[in-house]
């Protein structure tokens, strides 16, 4: 089953009549480790919509997406994450927000020394987007500058 | 700076073409496994680490052997019947 096509027509029946998945003509270029793993500065980034219980939720009600972003501090308490998201079962997911924003086996893995230092913070999107430009333009580019302004050295990128 | 992506729709990351993927079949809400499950939401995260530095070619999308086996929560999302 192709869900790309399924989505496809979801959004254009109900949202968007002009919709199109964004095509990139050519992969993004790889930049290698320059230290090893157990060296690196880790930092997660996620679109599950994760974010603080005093914190501004994502706009889930909005038909035409959410591009903004949140801070995760890394030393949040995890009872203080919350989940916003129109594309999964919030509610059963934050049962054990592990399953999609795993903190506390980043911070096991962190004790253990199989990686380096966690960065200070972590960043959420909310993965329904369906215009992009605003993440392609502002948003997205904004967290790569925060993330290289912390010299983080490896960035994983987890969807919901 | 190296980035690592997890990907469950592997048609949609195919068109993004990131410099590195992981594909695995959870469904969505379950990235790293199943409530509890502490052992495979490790193992998904090692992964990652070990595949940034075999990956070498750009755009490739590997596939992960993780199976979502508890209920049929996936097929159902992929037609739009579930949460």
């Amino acid at each position: 089953m192709n869900f790309a096509a399924v989505e496809r027509e979801y959004i254009r029946k109900r949202i968007l009549p002009d919709f199109e998945w964004v095509v990139c003509e050519t992969p993004s270029r790889i930049n290698p480790l320059t230290k090893p793993v157990e060296e690196c500065r880790v930092a997660l980034v996620t679109t599950a919509g994760v974010h603080r219980a005093n914190g501004p939720a994502f706009d889930i009600r909005n038909k035409t997406g959410d591009a903004s972003y949140r801070e995760i501090p890394n030393d949040v308490s995890f009872d203080d994450l919350r989940l916003s998201h129109v594309g999964y079962n919030t509610r059963r997911v934050s049962q054990d927000i592990n399953c999609i924003f795993p903190i506390e086996r980043l911070r096991e893995l962190e004790t253990e020394g199989v990686i380096g230092p966690l960065n200070h913070r972590h960043f959420s999107f909310m993965g329904y987007i369906p215009i992009a430009e605003p993440l392609i333009k502002e948003t997205g580019p904004e967290v790569a500058e925060k993330l290289k302004t912390d010299r983080v050295d490896l960035v994983l990128l987890a969807p919901a | 700076m190296a980035t690592m992506s997890l990907t469950m729709v592997k048609e949609i990351t195919e068109q993004v073409k990131p410099s590195r993927a992981l594909f695995l079949e959870h469904p969505f809400g379950f990235t790293f496994g199943n409530i509890g499950e502490k052992g495979l939401q490790r193992q998904i995260l090692i992964d990652c680490l070990e595949a940034v530095e075999r990956i070498r070619a750009p755009g490739t999308i590997e596939d992960l052997p993780y199976k979502w086996t508890c209920d049929n929560l996936r097929e159902l999302q992929l037609q739009k019947k579930a949460h």
